[in-house]
């Protein structure tokens, strides 16, 4: 039985009922995922992301202010939901371990979005279940604040911070590719669907390369003009430079054809709730050396 | 190159662990001597070895599957003899020490000698700790599996739940957590500044987060059930498997085929 009487009288949910929450909740992100096919993430660009996080944080906090007996809001703010949460999206993670993440024939993978998990309703949901238990169980320990919660506040405060910024902010970010030549200033790039982006600056390949020499490198010196103001730069595999909120990478250096100019391609990425989610991160990395100093105490 | 000098480096740091080994099976005075002096200088020559090896192939050690062997060899060393410090667990410090000169033993039949430079994007300040900090822990999280493999033959073969068991995997599991924590972040600071990203869903990273994902449950279970013993046991030992496939499993995986992650000598 599902539920015993004592727990229907007391309104209690326990470990077995989390987990067939869990798995109702993966069912019915598979059943939305094969009559829907993906969320259209578009229509969650800012400001829908912000206003959405901001009635989810609501909620939150309005269910630990006022409802904090309820039992609905008893059994977010457990372990109980904590795992079985955890537990769920290890599954999902689990099916992207085994299941290749690309375009596929296979019309039942495609049909269950199994070979793009990240996008899919199951997905979604499960995160949305953990984004829940975890909201509940940080706003918890910080109000009331208490010194010996510190530790735990830093590793869910800071996890939380990074996956939610991390997942609600994704729509918002730019990835443009932009090719650059030593012959003229280039002021657009193109993103993966083929629309073209201008930027407020202009780029331009400073280092010609040699035919005779191997084009096969891994830096390359940029002119960024703005305002008619040049300012040239370096930047190569693992040192990218930020420019006007947006990070210039190296992407790759073309083949130098006789009589051609040289050229390079680079990679423009803007990703506006970046700061949250490296705040989140220093955060858990902090949480982190108080697990190890301190162990289970 | 120092590889060539491997051979003897195996054979002292393989019989000191050895004595080491012995020692730990006697109560007499000298055994304990055997021990500290063979742990001692055994993680001692180890240690040496990948120093010259750094040095010599000028490049972290850190790449191929045979360099990150000694690295675990040396780890898992160093914890069995700490904790045989501070507890006195003399089969652990067996068990520690016997996978230890295992991974030697695998080394030394199958080198897997690379001596190639790094790719571009592994040429980066992340390179050293993230792999690093990977290692360590997995040397913990190796410790903690043993631990519940003990744990779980007493349960099914002597009728024992001992608590101490437990409290013993909770201490190894939360090291070596905190260390799998910072290894993911480190990893994720470092896609970003090499590739745009923090996070790609990389068949590695995928294996990383279910393992990280499979520790974080038995936090979570061993605060909501303190008393419960077979549980947690089998929670480790399962986190362990997906850790093993993780780190050298995912070769195998049809996911993984053209995952930066997977240890090859095509760099």
């Amino acid at each position: 039985m599902l539920f015993n009487s004592q727990q229907i009288f007391r309104k209690e949910i326990g470990f077995k009922q989390s987990f067939v929450f869990t798995a109702f909740l993966i069912s019915l992100g598979f059943v939305l995922q094969w009559f829907f096919n993906n969320l259209n993430l578009n229509i969650l660009r800012f400001p829908v992301n912000l206003i959405l996080l901001l009635f989810i944080i609501t909620i939150l906090l309005v269910g630990h202010f006022k409802y904090h007996t309820h039992f609905l809001v008893v059994w977010l703010s457990s372990t109980k939901a904590a795992i079985s949460s955890i537990i769920g999206f290890s599954f999902i993670t689990l099916l992207m371990g085994f299941i290749p993440q690309q375009a596929t024939h296979n019309s039942i993978i495609a049909g269950f979005g199994l070979n793009n998990i990240a996008f899919s309703w199951q997905y979604s949901l499960t995160f949305l279940y953990l984004v829940v238990a975890l909201g509940f169980a940080t706003i918890k320990r910080i109000f009331p604040l208490r010194i010996k919660n510190f530790w735990y506040i830093l590793n869910h405060l800071g996890l939380l911070l990074a996956i939610v910024s991390a997942n609600f902010g994704y729509v918002d970010n730019t990835h443009l590719r932009m090719k650059i030549t030593t012959n003229d200033y280039s002021n657009y790039g193109m993103d993966e669907y083929g629309a073209l982006y201008y930027l407020p600056f202009e780029l331009k390949q400073l280092d010609v390369v040699d035919k005779n020499q191997k084009t096969d490198s891994i830096s390359s010196t940029i002119d960024v003009r703005k305002n008619g103001v040049s300012n040239p730069v370096q930047i190569s595999v693992n040192h990218p430079q930020k420019i006007n909120g947006w990070n210039i990478y190296f992407f790759d250096k073309l083949k130098n054809m006789p009589n051609m100019p040289n050229s390079a391609v680079v990679e423009l990425i803007r990703e506006p709730w970046q700061p949250f989610v490296t705040t989140g991160l220093i955060l858990m990395i902090v949480g982190s050396f108080f697990v190890f100093w301190r162990g289970k105490n | 190159m120092a590889w060539l000098n491997y051979n003897y480096f195996f054979w002292f740091s393989t019989l000191l662990f050895l004595l080491a080994i012995i020692g730990s099976f006697s109560a007499h005075k000298v055994a304990a001597v055997l021990i500290h002096l063979g742990a001692v200088l055994g993680i001692l020559l180890l240690t040496l070895f990948l120093i010259l090896l750094w040095v010599q192939i000028q490049r972290p050690p850190l790449k191929t599957l045979g360099e990150t062997r000694l690295w675990y060899a040396l780890f898992l060393s160093t914890i069995g003899y700490i904790v045989y410090l501070k507890w006195k667990y003399r089969w652990f410090l067996i068990y520690s020490f016997s996978m230890s000169f295992l991974f030697l033993l695998l080394n030394f039949l199958k080198p897997e000698i690379f001596n190639k430079t790094l790719m571009p994007a592994l040429q980066s300040v992340w390179f050293v700790p993230h792999v690093i900090v990977y290692i360590i822990a997995y040397a913990f999280l190796a410790a903690a599996a043993i631990v519940a493999v003990y744990g779980l033959i007493l349960h099914y073969y002597k009728n024992d739940d001992k608590k101490n068991t437990l409290l013993l995997a909770d201490n190894l599991v939360y090291i070596g957590y905190a260390f799998v924590t910072l290894g993911l972040i480190f990893g994720a600071l470092w896609a970003k500044e090499a590739w745009g990203n923090y996070w790609t869903w990389d068949p590695k990273e995928i294996w990383a987060f279910i393992t990280w994902l499979g520790y974080l449950v038995y936090v979570h279970y061993r605060y909501s059930y303190p008393t419960k013993v077979l549980g947690p046991l089998w929670i480790l030992a399962l986190s362990f498997v997906i850790l093993l496939i993780c780190w050298f499993g995912i070769n195998y995986l049809p996911t993984a085929q053209n995952s930066v992650h997977v240890y090859s000598g095509a760099n």
